[in-house]
């Protein structure tokens, strides 16, 4: 929560000699987070965030307090000064009756105001108020939420007499119902959202969010003003200011349970600004629901669990001086157990002994802790699976492949299988689903880059998400490439070297739009000509459990005799196929594609044994036998 | 010595310097002629001893030549030395076939040095999974029910039913998700660093829906906040340089207490404070002791074991590397090759 507080108003509050830089630089160490010391008028604006779980400080009060236990820390005193509030007369016997059977709200209090003589904010209140971001409205508005950013509760004024009968009943929306905030606008609740009723049943408030144009005050008409404050249950003020889109301050502060001890505090101190402003002529008496006390939770913790966790050595009087600054009540009992008890404004985010832990080191000083680095036996069995894609990824790289992250969100049509895994709540269409392939988004980086590039090619590691029944989908990491410009030999020349270096060793088989790699009978990839581009596909674990470490090949110390044969082919013939199976002939070393024209092919032949050099008798047996093969196989006719 | 003579002089030291092969012949014609004991310099030194009515004409006379030698020398020089006048002339400025050069995104190169940096001190990289039951994602990290993290508008949903006891599908939007899994798989000591795609339903200068975080968790007995504050010190200083600082302040997450936030110094002005940093700190990410009903979720006794996470964003940390320059974060994502290929 961002909140931004005159630095004059917390010096209210607080007596110290540290400038605001000082101020804002040590309670960001310790406590809340200044983020921004800026200038309105002839004052200094902290713009500050405070964490959800301490709305404690979300108040000039609260942000005073952490200061008076922090500033000293750096050698800067401070002390608090305390809020004083006034027993004032009742003489009014104006009173509000509120009934709240569900149990809805854990406090209510409310006071009654009479015949104000003054409707016009003082100066001093509006400049804070503006400079807080809040615009000044009237007096009886302002001083609510003046009251709100000085003690942390929000409040609201009501018209008294528009509260039919003087009794509010505190209850939850059915779906459907509509009520006008005070922004005019009109709100269609849903059901479960705690509203306050009149007798008729009518909505007059949606509390601790926002006051209603049916029973707010109207200046200079009003004559009895209702001072009210109530503590709904913060999941409910959240689900409703979420679903309405109302983000008041007030909702903000409530949806994180505020301390309902302050709601009092809250009624009286605006009690007392409402005569010194307003000057009414009657107060009525305070009426307080508070059927169930909320009782702070004590929590025994040892000096010594506290140093272990922390690293450093403290003692249990140095503990006691922190927490009791912090407003904990600290009891040592007989074996040196130290028995703490939180505050009522701290009662929510204090439960467990690491809970005093934070406070004593964040106020002891994280910058005073020394780092070091962890001794003792370490993990083994590391995870082999990452050197293996860093290792994919550089050979692609040392090919001339260039590296892309696409989004594993795509829109529907970009999905092979539609009934994949589909987000419930997409930002948008384009981005419903969790795609099951990587070709559409590689296919879409060769088409957006083609205009302004030439030949190149792109590659992806990433996941696929494919549906598995009654579990989680299956999260499978492909390995996706898209050549453009590349003719699909040249492309799948880059594959098989790739697949070489990664010491896979594969072979190919046609189908109708390209190639798959297999391994033995198992595909382990693929390449198509999709349009102009050829795009493949691997699956990493396919790749990674059959990618073996490089046996060592003696080099061939003879050199070879080389040659070239033409021969005239018969239609539709793969000659990878063909090359293949001539180089499976004994001696027969290498096999190259010299040309093809036409309905004639030449290959360049390389005889080569490893135990001699051969004679050209010798090569002269080989050839019949490779002409042999190509003519009965493949209806080859040799060209002599 | 007359003006005569100079004339002779000149045109026989005019032929000598054309008639030089190469540069060291013209160094020594120059030496023959300029050097201190060479012939030009003297006549120079005999000038003073002629008579007035001579000095005048052969002083003029011989500062010509003077001149003229030196240009000749200077262009003969010139002749040996620039490539255009030579015989073996070729032209070396021009262009060539260019070489495919690949390129490895900025965020795998991100990725492996981070990893390669907490190797280093005995962790063991994981990647856990992005598609999680609410279970992990939040419920065993001590997130209530009804915390605003579980709402539509900031975590992604999956379109099915949820599991009975793990609950709704959903996209993590953190990888502390894999501290659970991480637990339930091994024993202490742990010590991992997961890194993995994580997801949120945000984009705007500093945010992409799609992102990637390391996340580091270390259990074991007896570990405390100094080893949480030394090993964050020791990524700074590895990552951005032996000047790099960390802090921790206090901060609140729901699966850590005490939690932090964690800033590095800022590496753009070296901590001196600039207007991209905070009085020269940078906020990255968060951190905190793993709270004990955590280590319970993931069966690991809260009585004995202890330990820290931190984790914050693959992405924050490239985007802070001094001198990179990238704007918006968004552009890190951009399958435009004119940017991938300066990289």
């Amino acid at each position: 929560m961002d909140l931004k507080l005159p630095y004059s108003w917390i010096k209210e509050h607080l007596v110290t000699h540290a400038t605001p830089a000082e101020f804002a630089k040590y309670l960001s160490l310790s406590g809340p987070s200044i983020e921004r010391v800026s200038r309105v008028k002839n004052d200094s604006l902290l713009h500050i965030e405070v964490t959800t779980n301490r709305v404690d400080m979300a108040s000039v009060v609260g942000i005073a307090r952490e200061a008076s236990a922090i500033l000293p820390r750096f050698g800067i005193k401070a002390g608090p000064i305390p809020l004083l509030v006034k027993k004032n007369k009742n003489t009014s016997s104006k009173k509000i009756v509120v009934k709240d059977k569900k149990g809805l709200s854990v406090r209510t209090t409310g006071v009654v105001l009479e015949q104000i003589t003054n409707w016009a904010t003082p100066i001093w209140m509006k400049d804070r108020l503006e400079a807080c971001g809040i615009r000044s409205l009237n007096a009886p508005v302002d001083i609510t939420n003046y009251v709100m950013l000085e003690i942390g509760h929000p409040l609201h004024v009501f018209d008294f007499d528009l509260i039919k009968n003087h009794q509010i009943i505190i209850d939850e929306s059915r779906k459907g119902e509509k009520v006008v905030g005070l922004d005019g606008q009109t709100y269609r609740l849903t059901s479960g959202d705690v509203i306050f009723r009149d007798v008729t049943g009518k909505i007059i408030d949606l509390p601790g969010i926002m006051g209603t144009q049916n029973s707010v005050v109207r200046p200079h008409q009003t004559t009895k003003f209702l001072l009210f404050s109530d503590d709904v249950t913060p999941q409910k003020i959240r689900k409703t200011s979420m679903e309405l889109g109302l983000r008041t301050m007030a909702a903000q502060y409530n949806e994180k349970g505020v301390d309902p001890q302050l709601g009092l505090v809250a009624i009286k101190r605006a009690t007392d600004l409402f005569i010194t402003i307003c000057k009414p002529k009657a107060v009525g008496q305070i009426v307080d629901n508070y059927p169930h006390p909320v009782t702070p939770k004590t929590i025994a913790v040892t000096p010594e669990f506290i140093s272990q966790k922390l690293g450093i050595a403290v003692t249990a009087l140095e503990i006691q001086k922190i927490m009791e600054q912090l407003g904990f009540i600290v009891k040592k009992d007989r074996g040196g157990v130290l028995q703490i008890t939180a505050p009522s404004y701290r009662s929510g985010d204090i439960q467990i002994p690491e809970d005093i832990i934070e406070e004593v080191a964040r106020i002891y000083g994280y910058h005073q802790i020394d780092g070091t680095l962890m001794e003792g036996v370490l993990p083994v069995n590391p995870n082999l699976v990452f050197d293996f894609e860093w290792a994919v990824k550089n050979s692609l790289v040392n090919l001339g492949g260039i590296e892309v992250y696409t989004s594993s969100l795509v829109a529907k049509g970009d999905m092979i299988n539609t009934k994949g895994v589909k987000l419930s709540n997409p930002m948008g269409s384009d981005t419903e689903y969790l795609r099951d392939n990587l070709s559409t988004s590689i296919q879409k980086v060769l088409v957006n880059n083609s205009k302004k590039q030439g030949k190149f090619f792109v590659f992806e590691m990433a996941n696929t998400y494919l549906p598995v029944k009654n579990n989680l989908p299956e999260e499978k990491n492909m390995l996706c490439l898209g050549f453009a410009d590349y003719s699909f030999s040249d492309a799948t020349e880059i594959i098989k070297a790739f697949l070489t270096k990664t010491g896979i060793k594969s072979t190919t088989q046609p189908t109708i739009t390209g190639l798959n790699f297999l391994i033995g009978k198992n595909t382990i990839g693929e390449i198509n000509l999709i349009g102009d581009c050829a795009i493949a596909n691997f699956a990493v674990t396919a790749l990674h459990t059959n990618a073996k470490l490089v046996t060592y090949q003696p080099t061939n110390p003879n050199s070879p005799q080389i040659e070239d044969l033409k021969f005239e082919i018969a239609p539709r013939i793969y000659l990878g196929e063909v090359m293949t199976e001539m180089e499976k002939i004994i001696n027969v070393a290498k096999v190259e594609l010299l040309d093809r024209f036409d309905h004639f092919v030449t290959f360049r032949i390389y005889y080569q044994s490893p135990d001699k050099t051969l004679t050209d008798k010798e090569v002269a047996r080989i050839r019949q036998k490779l002409t042999d093969v190509l003519s009965t196989q493949f209806a080859f006719k040799y060209q002599a | 010595m007359d003006t005569n003579d100079i004339q002779n002089l000149k045109n026989r030291a005019i032929a000598d310097i054309l008639n030089c092969e190469n540069e060291t012949e013209l160094e020594a014609v120059r030496v023959k002629l300029l050097g201190t004991k060479g012939e030009i310099t003297q006549v120079v030194r005999s000038i003073g001893k002629l008579p007035i009515e001579e000095k005048k004409a052969v002083g003029r006379a011989i500062n010509e030549t003077l001149q003229i030698i030196r240009n000749e020398l200077a262009n003969k020089k010139i002749f040996f030395t620039d490539p255009k006048t030579t015989d073996t002339w070729f032209d070396p400025t021009l262009p060539g076939v260019k070489p495919q050069t690949g390129h490895l995104h900025l965020i795998s190169q991100a990725i492996h040095e981070i990893s390669t940096i907490f190797e280093k001190i005995g962790f063991n990289r994981e990647r856990y999974r992005e598609v999680e039951y609410d279970y992990y994602a939040f419920g065993a990290l001590n997130f209530p029910d009804n915390h605003p993290a579980r709402d539509d508008w900031e975590t992604f949903f999956v379109d099915t039913k949820p599991d009975p006891q793990k609950g709704a599908v959903l996209l993590t939007p953190h990888t502390s998700s894999g501290q659970i899994r991480e637990m339930e798989t091994k024993k202490p000591p742990i010590r991992m660093i997961n890194i993995a795609k994580t997801y949120r339903r945000q984009s705007d200068i500093s945010h992409s829906a799609m992102f990637h975080q390391f996340e580091g968790l270390v259990i074991d007995r007896g570990i405390n906040i100094r080893h949480l504050k030394g090993t964050l010190d020791y990524f700074a200083k590895s990552y951005f340089g032996p000047e790099a600082k960390s802090r921790i302040r206090p901060y609140h997450f729901m699966f850590t207490e005490p939690s932090f936030e964690v800033d590095f110094s800022c590496s753009i002005c070296n901590g001196v404070g600039c207007g991209l940093c905070k009085e020269g700190w940078v906020e990255v990410g968060g951190a905190g002791m793993v709270h004990p009903n955590v280590l319970k979720a993931g069966g690991i006794d809260s009585t004995k074991y202890s330990g820290f996470a931190f984790g914050w964003g693959v992405e924050r940390v490239i985007m802070m590397r001094p001198g990179i320059g990238i704007p918006d974060l968004r552009i890190l994502y951009s399958t435009d090759l004119d940017y991938l290929k300066q990289f």
